[in-house]
């Protein structure tokens, strides 16, 4: 009985490289896109899946950053114009329009004004008047041109800057990227973009945590969710002060300065990740009111608006997937 | 004899198994790593007392190994088998000096040892002996589970016959 | 011994591990992990700090000085320009590590953050 059990334990043993180690869960952190981002997927195709999400994400920083050698948003920048791939060409047409629809607060045209900021490099400084002028002479939707995969300038300097879109879309492509892999339910965070992808492995909805502007180490309030794209942009993400001015990088394409319209932070949910990323940053600069007429005109989206004084406009359809945090109260936008 | 003995332990195996993967179902009782029923050790500890160690140990490890298979935990099977390694070892050891009316105690220690091995490793592992601030709780978890599975244990073999095959 | 006599003994050993968590300090979750470039680089289990010490890393010239206390970790002093990591003081929840970005590093507990899976609208 003895050598038999012990032939037998031994023989199981051998089992486990058979079956393939299968972690429940698959977590990676990675640097690109100027960020943090974090990357967590569940179940037995876990790691392949991030394996292939990493690759996508490194692949569409290279392709649309503003200063990657491979980029071709950087060539087209240098070149004054030029030819792009199909998938660019349909990225910028895609932010043309939303750009069109939110009545030019989002722009891919801004990058001569972020560049005069210094929001390019390490040091970032208040613009002369003249310098300003002069770039928000180059930003504008009618500055950009697109016939197919030729993107033409109308003006010598004028900049594409695909940093409102780059991470959503990327996401969008990182949670395509999960499921092809077989990967069934995973939530990635990409700098201030969360993307979702199924549910949770237990089926519950997933748990994002709004950041508190005043304090971004804490939370605002809790938002629950499903598989959507949940982008949040705010001043507070990235600014400078100087002689005691705070000034963010979330510039108004019609000011050439910061937005300075009240919002705090402005946080879209939708599954559409384009969407989501660029609106994320219009709203902030529209401001409550617009933001809200622009939610009854286009729709498609929900957003949670944090304005100053502790209020969160909230619209309808989150009404009851959000619970503020104390010292906060939430108006429902209908 | 000796076909008795097997056909006994492979269904044991098989019932094993299937206890084990039932409790693995359940939601968690307690949301502290390592508190569970442990059901499974019912069977251990009675194939112990009815078949003998030897035989315990292959149904401890098939029940270890092909239920991390099954459940797709293969990364938890070390935990389970450094628990399991423990709590056998002192159970089999403790066996000599307690007949079946004391199934239970046995079952007890053997409970409290699987914990202690399971925390073992798991502190080893992430190399965070933080974990160590769980083991008053997985102690007492090991008492009052080791005590409900060794009075099974024991009422089912009071049931099947003292005879040791 | 007769089963009461085991019976009252495990009851005692019980009780006496039910009087540690009445009288042991509360931590439970205290390890933070320190990433740079996506690795991670040191697990410190704050809870087990004696003495206070400094701990550096250094990316490509750049430096961040780690000030690692008992129960608590911050970044008292780093070369990049935003200062973010200083600013955020000490590591709260996991759910909002302490990040340099001209760095590369992340600072972040390893454990749950606090009920929530994900935190939308991160600095950076």
């Amino acid at each position: 009985m003895r050598k038999q059990a012990a032939a037998f334990i031994l023989a199981l043993l051998l089992l486990p490289p058979l079956a393939g180690c299968a972690p429940a869960q698959a977590q990676e952190e990675l640097f690109a896109m100027d960020t943090v981002m974090s990357l967590t997927a569940y179940g037995a195709a876990g790691e392949t899946g991030l394996e292939a999400a990493k690759a996508e994400i490194r692949r569409l920083d290279s392709l649309l950053s503003v200063s990657g050698g491979a980029s071709e948003i950087r060539r087209v920048n240098e070149a004054g114009g030029g030819t792009v791939s199909e998938e660019t060409a349909a990225l910028l047409e895609r932010a043309a329009a939303i750009s069109r629809a939110c009545g030019g607060a989002f722009d891919v045209t801004v990058g001569p004004v972020v560049d005069v900021w210094g929001f390019y490099g390490d040091e970032q400084r208040v613009p002369s008047a003249d310098e300003l002028a002069a770039a928000l002479a180059l930003v504008g939707p009618d500055k950009l041109t697109l016939a197919g995969t030729e993107v033409r300038f109308a003006a010598a300097g004028v900049r594409l800057d695909l940093g409102g879109v780059a991470k959503g879309y990327a996401a969008g492509r990182a949670a395509e990227a999960l499921k092809a892999a077989g990967v069934a339910s995973a939530i990635m965070t990409l700098g201030g973009n969360v993307r979702t992808v199924g549910l949770k492995p237990d089926g519950s909805r997933w748990k994002v945590g709004i950041a508190d502007p005043a304090a971004p180490q804490a939370m605002a309030g809790v938002l629950t969710t499903g598989e959507n794209a949940v982008v949040t942009s705010g001043g507070y993400q990235r600014y400078f002060d100087e002689d005691g001015v705070r000034y963010h990088h979330i510039i108004d394409p019609a000011t050439g300065y910061p937005a300075a319209s009240g919002i705090l932070s402005a946080t879209v949910v939708t599954a559409d990740d384009v969407l989501a990323d660029a609106l994320s940053t219009a709203l902030f600069v529209l401001g409550e009111e617009q933001a809200g007429a622009l939610w009854r005109s286009m729709g498609g989206f929900e957003m949670i608006l944090i304005a100053e004084g502790g209020r969160i406009i909230v619209t309808g359809g989150l009404a009851d997937d959000f619970s503020p945090a104390d010292g906060y109260t939430v108006e429902v936008l209908s | 004899m000796k076909t008795k003995r097997i056909t006994a332990s492979a269904v044991l195996a098989a019932a094993a198994l299937i206890i084990f993967a039932v409790e693995a179902q359940l939601p968690p009782l307690v949301p502290i790593p390592g508190i569970k029923l442990g059901l499974a050790n019912v069977i251990t500890v009675f194939a112990l007392y009815y078949l003998g160690a030897p035989a315990a140990a292959a149904i401890l490890a098939v029940r270890i190994v092909l239920g991390s298979v099954l459940l797709g935990q293969v990364g938890a099977m070390l935990y389970s088998a450094a628990g399991g390694l423990l709590a056998f070892a002192v159970s089999a050891l403790l066996k000599r000096a307690f007949p079946p009316e004391r199934l239970w105690v046995v079952s007890v220690f053997g409970a409290m040892a699987h914990n202690v091995g399971q925390m073992a490793a798991a502190v080893a592992v992430t190399a965070t002996p933080a974990l160590l601030w769980y083991l008053p709780a997985l102690l007492i978890s090991g008492i009052v589970t080791g005590a409900f599975t060794g009075l099974c244990a024991q009422f089912v073999y009071r049931r099947i016959g003292l005879k040791k095959m | 011994m007769k089963t009461r006599g085991w019976l009252l003994l495990f009851t005692a050993v019980a009780a006496l591990c039910l009087l540690f968590y009445v009288f042991a300090p509360k931590t439970g979750g205290s390890v933070v992990g320190i990433y740079q470039d996506g690795a991670l680089v040191r697990t410190i289990d704050l809870a087990a700090v004696g003495e206070s010490y400094e701990l550096v890393l250094e990316r490509n010239g750049s430096t961040n000085t780690i000030l690692v206390e008992k129960n608590a970790i911050r970044v008292v002093a780093a070369d990049c320009p935003d200062q973010v990591c200083v600013e955020h003081g000490e590591l709260r929840d996991g759910a909002s590590p302490i990040v340099c970005l001209p760095n590369r590093v992340v600072i972040k507990y390893l454990r749950d953050t606090d009920g929530v899976d994900a935190k939308a609208g991160s600095a950076g």
